[in-house]
């Protein structure tokens, strides 16, 4: 599985570039610490900004520039962490979105820096101080001359958590910072060498496919600057997630979350995972509640399904905790659908409720288990007999076979709708029994052993679904799809 | 809802409320000078905590929306005093939502507000946007809402409350996602009270017709 932490590595590349090997890094540490403005819902708050990261004291030509170690720390004073605290906030994690100027002889690109910061507590006092790191883009010149990296623009994306551990309303908190004026930004210089041994560049002509859609700079004797080529993709810590265009109902969207095994000690991390849905048909409905009293509903049965590189399964994702035995073992657990995914909605606009109900069979796959670091040969059909499942609140569907989780969406009394709609993500509970394994083992039956310290009724189960990209029809004002109709909403996981 | 009439009828006072629903049209003294104060041109800023557009009984509820744009004097009736642009409904973090989720809507400007009646006593002037030109989105339903819309403008307090009529706005080329929910020919209200200055300043644009 992908850490937390990794993201998307673009690619910069100035132009005439050829592929190169990567150069040795030297020991150009940058540290500087920056103060940004950041819009607030409650106005500008100034925030401190630290970018650490190793770069390479200087380049050839033609060859990878990585960054390494990168880290970006972000402090929040007082009154920002009141925004949070504000939303009944006791912690925040964050991912963070830092652009960063790339220039070099008057040609200049962008990369985007993202990343994870885990949860710290907040307090009324003192500020908090949020710590991410990440992977970021690489960068390759082609011709000589020093090449810098800039710091711009900062989004901060919090996924704040209440005391109880339950997700604030909103779940996230989006704001836009932007470089108090004056910030000397210069985060690196790198003198860039002609290259020595490596194959010759050819300045003229790019030696790579010119992507599609990006501006190249007008100036012939200035290498050409071609954007990131995986420019708006979605981080690598989602998978590849492409909605049908051809369907003006169809939906694809992220989803993450834990999953509490209640015999182990922790929650399992289910990795981002991706879904496509097909809207289907609504219905509003007037329902007479008392005589003479009606409540306006919305009625919508869609239909969705998992899909990870073609499988209708999430992404496969460790589980560290498997402890029978009392010995370390690690294991592979992968979430298999075994039939179509229904999404039933019953919006009341009047009364300021939405309740949606998620059904999905699902099998739990465990492979590559290895107990105190040796492998243990599980074999390839290692799962649970049957689907995990939980108790159905409607009782002609309570066959226990699928797994039930709810969306709930609220009016507040200020008219602000919060929670869970398909149509725009949000939190997702359930409770789910494991069933007994099957197939667990190669010459011995371990399946008893997997039951024995994983099966078993109320294991809860949080999901943070994300924002999906409406894939099949041109309006997204929101920028919720990537240009190639992928969700652009990476939702965090929730405890 | 408000209705404009409901606004006019507020200010001519209830004693006379209903003899003023009758008469309005035909006693308005139709100004056709009117001046834009403190001086003409300006530029203005507006704000709004409350806007609802609400369509087959669906209200989409912006608890933050701006606008900008410029008031000029002009002559006529209706006059078009104001050219509106640009206007944005929700902002990061506090986007406009609905039973249906969040809402995204992207106005196409500029809009042109017009006046048609002035109240010397009160200071309010009566008249309406013209050019409304929005894409509503919501998931797989986006739909568009052109036409007019009523309201008042009041100096005192730089109130330009909007409440349109009945018919006056209407829902075009909705995607297959709107069906069920949102069909073309709807007429969608519009409700919301935008509290405007002179760019940069506390003071109110002033509109006043003779």
């Amino acid at each position: 599985m992908r850490g937390r932490g990794a993201v998307a590595v673009t690619t910069v590349v100035l132009a005439g570039i050829v592929p190169g090997a990567d150069v040795a890094l030297g020991d150009q540490q940058v540290s500087t610490e920056l103060a940004y403005s950041c819009a607030f819902p409650g106005g500008a708050r100034t925030v401190k900004v630290g970018v650490g990261a190793r770069f390479p004291d200087r380049a050839a030509a033609g060859a990878a520039i990585r960054p390494a170690e990168v880290s970006t720390s972000v402090t929040l004073p007082d009154a920002a962490v009141a925004e949070l605290t504000k939303l009944r906030a006791a912690r925040t994690g964050a991912t963070t979105r830092l652009t960063t100027e790339v220039a070099q002889n008057g040609a200049t690109a962008q990369a985007l820096w993202q990343g994870a910061a885990p949860s710290v507590p907040l307090a009324a006092t003192g500020g908090a101080t949020l710590k991410a790191t990440g992977e970021v883009s690489t960068i390759t010149a082609n011709s000589p001359g020093d090449l810098t990296m800039t710091a711009a623009a900062l989004t901060l994306d919090f996924s704040p958590v209440t005391a109880e551990g339950a997700a604030t309303d909103p779940a996230t908190l989006s704001v836009t910072c932007t470089l108090t004026p004056g910030e000397s930004a210069l985060l690196a210089k790198v003198p860039v060498t002609t290259a020595g041994s490596s194959p010759t560049p050819t300045p003229s002509t790019s030696a790579t496919d010119p992507p599609t859609g990006g501006p190249r700079q007008p100036s012939p004797s200035a290498p050409n600057v071609v954007p990131p080529k995986t420019q708006g993709a979605p981080p690598a810590t989602a998978p590849a997630c492409r909605g049908d265009t051809t369907n003006p109902l169809a939906l694809a969207a992220y989803t993450t979350g834990y999953s509490n095994v209640s015999k182990m000690a922790e929650a399992s991390l289910i990795p981002v995972f991706c879904a496509k849905v097909v809207q289907g048909p609504s219905q509003l409905k007037r329902i007479e509640v008392r005589p003479g009293v009606f409540e306006l509903h919305l009625l919508q049965t869609s239909v969705g399904r998992l899909d990870h590189q073609g499988r209708a399964q999430t992404p496969p994702g460790p589980a560290t905790l498997l402890t029978f035995g009392f010995m370390p073992t690690t294991a592979t657990m992968t979430l298999e659908e075994t039939g179509p995914m229904i999404i039933d909605s019953d919006l009341n606009n009047t009364a300021g409720h939405g309740e949606t109900y998620i059904r999905i069979p699902l099998t739990l796959r465990i492979s590559d288990v290895k107990v105190n670091g040796t492998p243990l040969d599980v074999g390839p059909n290692c799962r649970t007999n049957g689907s995990l499942y939980s108790d159905d609140p409607v009782p002609a569907k309570n066959t226990k076979d699928h797994v039930v989780l709810l969306g709930r969406l609220k009016k507040g009394t200020d008219t602000v709708w919060r929670g869970y709609s398909l149509s725009r993500g949000g939190p997702l509970d359930g409770s789910v029994t494991i069933p007994p394994f099957t197939g667990c083992g190669v010459g011995e039956d371990l399946s008893p052993l997997f039951t024995a310290s994983v099966s078993g009724p109320a294991n809860t189960v949080k999901q943070n679904q994300g924002a999906p990209c409406a894939s099949g029809i041109p309006d997204d004002p929101a920028k919720l799809c990537t240009p190639d109709k992928q969700p652009t909403n990476v939702p965090l996981p929730l405890r | 809802m408000r209705s404009t009439l409901g606004k006019l009828a507020l200010v001519c006072g209830a004693a006379t409320a209903a003899f003023a629903l009758a008469t309005a049209p035909a006693m308005a003294a139709s100004p056709t000078n009117w001046v834009i104060g403190p001086g003409s041109p300006e530029s203005f800023t507006a704000t709004s905590s409350n806007v609802v557009l609400s369509v087959n009984g669906i209200d989409m509820t912006c608890t933050y929306s701006d606008a900008g744009g410029s008031l000029q004097s002009a002559t006529g009736n209706p006059a078009a005093v104001g050219s509106i642009d640009p206007v944005h409904f929700g902002r990061s973090g506090e986007p406009c939502t609905s039973f249906l989720g969040a809402v995204d809507t992207v106005a196409n400007t500029p809009w042109t507000l017009n006046v048609t009646d002035y109240d010397a006593g009160s200071g309010i002037s009566q008249g309406y946007i013209s050019g409304i030109n929005a894409r509503v989105s919501v998931a797989t339903c986006a739909f568009t809402v052109t036409g007019t819309a009523h309201g008042t403008y009041t100096n005192a307090t730089g109130d330009l409350a909007i409440a349109t009529n009945a018919t006056e706005l209407t829902v075009s080329d909705p995607t297959a996602g709107c069906s069920g929910v949102v069909s073309a020919g709807d007429h969608p209200s519009f409700n919301g009270d935008f509290f405007a200055v002179v760019s940069g300043t506390g003071t109110h644009p002033t509109i006043v017709g003779s």
